[in-house]
């Protein structure tokens, strides 16, 4: 609990720096491809701290690449 | 962020640690598993082999010189498909950015500090990371200069300390393993080591300063990683035996926990940490900086600072989440990552390079070049003479229109002059002969245009060379196309301190060489260039005097800019002498225009006016009257284009003036 609140705060702070500068030079662009990877950040470690099990990207990855290993192997046999 | 340019020195010691990477530690323990006493021949293989595919990376590099990977993904596969291989390759970097940050949490709270929370490890090291990225590479590389020289001196004393201890016996029998398994050892073995220096591309011929070294740089530093990588393996095999190599986690750390010498140098295993803390952190923060630049380049953002700190925060979320345990990490590095990073390493470099073969990128990009740079000459050669006075007066009001076509040779030399406001197409069009005279006015105003441009250089050399007459410019522009002129420029815009334009030093520079180069040899105008230069820049009066001393010639160019004062123009020859002072006049004017509307248009202008009053003394005496003429028009034109070039000027200088300031 004690560290949601402090990631919020991190992400508040991260955001309060980036964003007043970017739209004063009016980069739309940039403001939403920023926020929405610290939104993204943000969510992710507030469930990690919360200790909820989340997938790791690796392994989407492994479950790409698994039968291309299969397929592989099996050619080398 | 501004460009960041490395030595090709930086980039050696940065290939060297970056191929070292996380191997150091984790590599003897995999392919000891696999060929047990055979792994030194395993790794001597995989080394000479990514020599290989180090010789791919470059050639897919010099397809694209300018480009980073990204950008050449982009540029070779057209615009659908660029972009999708280039968000894989950015998924690679940013995993692995992930991934790494979770082995030094783990490998820290493992042997170091068993009761901290990994996250903690985590959150410090992003900290530095994020610190690091905000720098820019630049400063990393110099950083990495000096960690190298604490990673070789650690280095070499735990080679000496352990030699003691090897056992020559551990390494028979020789050559036992089967000819599938080197295969496959190899393969990950190089996964490991030499696959992710794709990455490298990144940064490796746009953003090098001596290509040729570079390349020498990349060899090396893949060559002296591996020395090092097969040294480790070596010495985990000789002196702990095979079997218990293959059993431990991290086995160069525990090789570093046998060292005692003397019963007094013991417990410095924590110096193989240090080592293989330096080598993982370059590896993780060449990661993420890709991953930075490569997104902005992907969204055709600028700058793309504001990106480091989410991307941090994603990636402390990714690190904690990365491997669960030791036995998903395990397999996914020796089973998935290596044909991962094949795919996206490997043969993704082999299909860009058949691709750019196919559609042949390099010839585009050398026609274009070519092009420019013939441009540039002709136009030098043919009109300089009426282009000089034309481009001197129709340069500062045509500028734009007048650079782009520098098919009409006056056009090219109004229009390099009005260039300075157009200063793109004054590039391109310095080629021309005008663009000598035009080049120098536009120079300084198209100074961007004209690095943009390659044959910019050769404008920059044309404004050089404009100053310098004509033919010694060319020479110049030909010599050095860029550097002459940016020399000159710079130089005198050093030198006439006047430089109040900043960017215009390069104008000045410029303008100085229409105004010296049109008469005299080059010599004059190297000399005089940087004396008109300071003259032109018409900030300083003085400065045209003291040109005109230097250089006659080019002084009186000069000096007709920034004030009346230049009736060194009479200097020039005395033909010219009424035209210097009908373009002084002009430049009095444009003097003050400029300066109301920013120095560097001023200059610009006055490198306009100087460059056609240089050109149009240059030219001859019968140019003398064209010259008077159109500085009578000039002085129209001038004033009118004051006006309306102010803005553009004050694009052009401010242009110019960017690198200056980026300089500074």
């Amino acid at each position: 609990m004690f560290l949601t609140i402090v990631i919020v705060l991190v992400t508040l702070a991260i955001a309060y720096i980036i964003i007043p500068p970017l739209n004063q030079k009016g980069e739309k662009k940039m403001i939403i491809v920023s926020s929405f990877f610290l939104c993204l950040g943000a969510i992710v470690n507030i469930a990690i701290g919360l200790k909820k099990p989340i997938p790791s990207p690796l392994d989407f990855i492994t479950f790409i690449f698994t039968p291309i290993r299969k397929f592989l192997l099996s050619l080398l046999q | 962020m501004e460009k960041q340019i490395l030595s090709s020195k930086q980039f050696t010691v940065i290939t060297l640690l970056y191929s070292i990477g996380t191997g150091i530690l984790i590599i003897p323990a995999s392919i000891t598993n696999a060929l047990h006493q055979d792994a030194w021949i395993g790794a001597t293989i995989g080394v000479l082999l990514s020599l290989l595919l180090v010789k791919l990376y470059i050639t897919l590099a010099n397809q694209t010189p300018n480009n980073s990977f990204v950008e050449a993904n982009g540029k070779i596969l057209g615009k659908f498909l660029g972009p999708l291989t280039s968000l894989g390759f950015l998924s690679l970097t940013f995993l692995s950015a992930g991934e790494l940050l979770y082995f030094i949490g783990n490998f820290m709270q493992t042997e170091v500090m068993p009761e901290t929370p990994t996250l903690s490890f985590i959150v410090l090291f992003t900290i530095i990371l994020v610190f690091a990225s905000y720098l820019g590479i630049e400063t990393f590389a110099r950083s990495v200069e000096i960690l190298f020289a604490f990673f070789s001196i650690i280095f070499i004393v735990f080679i000496i300390c352990i030699s003691p201890q090897i056992n020559i016996l551990n390494i028979q029998p020789i050559f036992e393993a089967n000819t599938k398994t080197f295969i496959i050892s190899t393969f990950s073995f190089m996964s490991v080591f030499s696959f992710p220096l794709v990455v490298l591309l990144m940064f490796f011929p746009s953003g090098v300063n001596v290509p040729k070294a570079a390349q020498k740089g990349f060899y090396l530093g893949t060559l002296l990683g591996g020395v090092v990588l097969i040294s480790i393996i070596a010495l985990s095999t000789l002196v702990i035996g095979p079997t218990n190599t293959a059993a431990k986690t991290f086995p160069s750390y525990a090789l570093a926990q046998r060292i005692s010498i003397g019963n007094f140098f013991q417990r410095v295993e924590v110096i193989m940490a240090v080592m293989w803390i330096i080598s993982i952190y370059i590896r993780t923060f060449i990661y993420f900086y890709a991953t930075v630049i490569g997104f902005g380049q992907l969204l055709k953002i600028k700058d793309s600072r504001p990106l480091i700190l989410p991307l941090g925060v994603c990636m402390v979320a990714l690190a904690q989440i990365a491997h669960p345990n030791i036995v998903h990490s395990n397999n996914y590095n020796q089973k998935i990552w290596p044909l991962y990073s094949g795919l996206i390493t490997v043969l993704l470099p082999m299909f860009l390079l058949v691709v750019a073969k196919i559609r042949k990128i390099k010839q585009k990009e050398n026609n274009q070049q070519s092009a420019n740079s013939q441009q540039n000459t002709n136009n030098q050669q043919d009109t300089s003479s009426q282009q000089n006075a034309i481009n001197q007066q129709g340069a500062n009001s045509q500028q734009d229109a007048n650079n782009q076509q520098g098919a009409s040779s006056q056009q090219n030399a109004n229009n390099q002059q009005s260039a300075s406001s157009q200063q793109n197409a004054n590039n391109q069009q310095g080629a021309s002969l005008q663009q000598n005279a035009d080049n120098q006015q536009s120079a300084s105003s198209q100074q961007e245009a004209n690095n943009q441009q390659s044959t910019s250089s050769q404008q920059d050399a044309n404004n050089q060379q404009s100053a310098s007459s004509q033919q010694n410019a060319n020479n110049q522009q030909g010599a050095s196309l860029q550097q002459n002129a940016d020399n000159q420029q710079s130089t005198s815009s050093q030198q006439d301190a006047n430089n109040q334009q900043s960017a215009s030093s390069q104008q000045d520079a410029n303008n100085q060489q229409s105004a010296s180069s049109q008469q005299d040899a080059n010599n004059q105008q190297s000399a005089s260039i940087l004396k008109d230069s300071i003259s032109q820049q018409g900030n300083n009066k003085q400065e045209n005097k003291n040109q005109q001393d230097a250089s006659s010639q080019q002084n009186t160019n000069n000096q007709q800019d920034t004030n009346s004062q230049q009736n060194a123009n009479n200097q020039q020859s005395a033909s010219i002498l009424k035209d210097s002072i009908s373009q002084q006049v002009n430049n009095k004017q444009e003097n003050k225009n400029q300066q109301d509307a920013s120095s560097q248009q001023n200059t610009n202008n006055q490198q306009d006016t100087n460059s056609q009053q240089d050109a149009n003394n240059q030219q001859s005496a019968s140019i003398l009257k064209d010259s008077i003429s159109q500085q009578g028009n000039n002085k129209q034109e001038n004033k009118n284009q004051q006006d309306a070039n102010n803005q553009q000027v004050s694009k052009e200088q401010q242009q110019n003036s960017k690198p200056n300031e980026t300089e500074l």
